[in-house]
């Protein structure tokens, strides 16, 4: 095949161009942008601002409100993937064999994660704040004054059961891919030997199915990360501010407080932080992978 | 019996799992009295008063025809764009190339909010916010990686042979790609456009902090909208939502196998 520089040059353009000039306008300079803007003390309306250097970064570091944010979405983060990669992982098991109710429960269970996050918040506001006093109300029990989303407790937990039963499905649906490419011989020889279930998960089945597990322990920390769209729906981040996850801060920052500078130097934390945090993790559970 | 019991429970289960979307739906059709005197209670007739009520107050027609515009471009323009970078890259496999499938890649780890306060001031400094066209032109970087690494993982499979056939045959690269490749790619397509479809149609983020007039809505900021302009009137804010989540309940129920099996190829062989 003859490459000569022209026609290689022509096929970028016309390949790779496209969308890697639009890759460029609104992927790649926004984040430089936005890495400089952290650097300033811009309020993001006016012409003028100044560098500032790491102020940004630093004044982060002892704003009793941005620590009380970072901890309440890395708890989140925590319980959330640890929940839902746990419980995705029994139900995969319950519901691996492809019969015909087993797939329909499969796609049952898949069903919340279609939803927009911004209209399940929204389903279960209603029944946080409507079903389950008026359903309290009549039947007799005392459910009438318990608002979960008016105390900070409350409300994390709300969060993270909602995104939790947003989550579960997809998780499922992984797990049921990966034990669904096992070796079923494997297994079956082993229980021969006498070997226990616990003893068949722990050392065949678990390490055979790491990848499903590096798959779903990415994708929930990611999401987690971002709560966004949930997180506006569900509690707005209150009552107060005690449920505002990270990316909420930052979008109040920008729109809402006039703070280019500091929202900026948190969407900047915010991506080093998931960066960092899920490279560690594919590192991790990529080395555990086992060919089969 | 073990057998009835699991399948019981399950059942159980699945019910609870649904359980909000179905008593949500169900007072929809309800008026406000019924709803606050007894939300567990069926509804006697399939009343419609509050969705007519809330497609026209909450202007929901511009919203599905935005939103379906918007999907329909941002998901046909991202895939044809992914697949080209990815056929070119895959067979270009020179450090550049791979290079760049890299930086794809890594973009997936940003978070939208990482760029999102810079990406509104430039396209506002482009003149492209708050237009549809523009939203769109937003999408198609945020929306290709994914895509670009998935058609990338195909085109590989797909013998180098056949190009050079193409080529002895006097077809250009261009050529060669639009009736030979495109075609073979098209099981991945078709897993992808299902999947790109509930991304664009749900999407929220972007369209609040890129859109600002009331023309320019999509279905969820209509709903964000017309949620936040509403307060204790249930009655509507459910039919707002059942606007909001029929679509795509109906559209899952269509295209739950290709929805099931576009999540579990992407993420098991990305």
């Amino acid at each position: 095949m003859k490459t000569n520089r022209k026609s290689v040059a022509v096929d970028y353009l016309v390949f790779v161009a496209p969308v890697l000039l639009l890759f460029s306008v609104f992927f790649l300079f926004p984040f430089f942008m936005g890495g400089l803007y952290s650097l300033t003390n811009w309020d993001g309306v006016r012409p003028n601002l100044n560098f500032v250097g790491f102020d940004n970064y630093l004044s982060l570091l002892t704003d009793s409100d941005y620590l009380s944010i970072f901890t309440f979405t890395v708890g989140f983060v925590l319980l959330n993937v640890l929940l839902t990669l746990f419980s995705g992982f029994l139900l995969a098991l319950v519901l691996e064999q492809g019969s015909r109710s087993n797939r329909v429960l499969r796609i049952l269970f898949f069903l919340p994660n279609i939803l927009s996050p911004l209209v399940a918040g929204f389903v279960w506001t209603f029944m946080f704040n409507s079903v389950l006093p008026n359903v309290g109300q009549v039947l007799n029990w005392p459910l009438q004054d318990i608002r979960l989303l008016a105390d900070p407790a409350t409300a994390f937990g709300a969060l993270v059961g909602v995104s939790f039963w947003q989550s579960l499905g997809y998780v499922m649906i992984i797990y049921v891919a990966g034990l669904n490419t096992l070796d079923k011989s494997v297994l079956e020889s082993v229980m021969l030997e006498g070997a226990g279930a616990w003893t068949r998960i722990r050392f065949i089945v678990l390490p055979l199915i790491m990848p499903a597990i590096t798959v779903n322990l990415f994708w929930l920390l990611s999401q987690s990360f971002r709560l966004f769209d949930l997180n506006l729906a569900l509690t707005g981040g209150g009552p107060g501010k005690s449920t505002t996850a990270m990316a909420l801060d930052i979008y109040r920052d920008g729109f809402a407080r006039n703070q280019m500078g500091s929202g900026s130097a948190k969407a900047m934390v915010l991506f080093l932080l998931v960066f960092v945090v899920t490279l560690v993790q594919l590192r991790i559970t990529k080395s555990r992978e086992v060919s089969q | 019996m073990k057998r009835f019991v699991r399948a019981t429970l399950l059942g159980i289960a699945a019910f609870v799992v649904l359980l909000p979307v179905l008593i949500a739906l169900m007072n929809s059709f309800k008026p406000l009295g019924r709803i606050l005197a007894d939300v567990l209670e069926l509804p006697t007739s399939l009343r419609l008063e509050s969705y007519f009520h809330v497609i026209e107050a909450g202007n929901y027609g511009l919203g599905f025809l935005n939103t379906f515009m918007i999907t329909v471009f941002a998901v046909g323009l991202s895939l044809l764009g992914a697949a080209m970078v990815a056929f070119h890259l895959a067979r270009r496999a020179t450090a550049f190339a791979d290079g760049l499938l890299i930086l794809f890649s890594i973009s997936m780890l940003v978070p939208f909010q990482t760029i999102m306060l810079p990406l509104v001031k430039v396209g506002s400094l482009l003149h492209v916010t708050d237009s549809l066209p523009g939203l769109i032109l937003v999408m198609i970087p945020l929306f290709s990686p994914f895509a670009i690494l998935t058609y990338h993982g195909f085109v590989k499979s797909i013998p180098r042979e056949l190009d050079e056939a193409a080529e002895i045959d006097g077809a250009s690269r261009f050529r060669l790609f639009f009736t030979i490749i495109a075609p073979m790619m098209s099981p991945v397509t078709s897993s992808l456009v299902v999947i790109y479809t509930l991304w664009s149609w749900n999407d929220f983020a972007l369209p609040l902090v890129f859109l600002s007039s009331a023309g320019n809505r999509t279905v969820t900021l209509v709903t964000f909208v017309y949620y936040s302009s509403q307060n204790m009137r249930w009655d509507f804010i459910l039919a707002a939502l059942g606007l909001a989540a029929i679509p795509v309940i109906l559209f899952y129920v269509l295209m739950q196998r290709f929805i099931i099996r576009g999540v579990t190829d992407g993420a098991l062989k990305g």
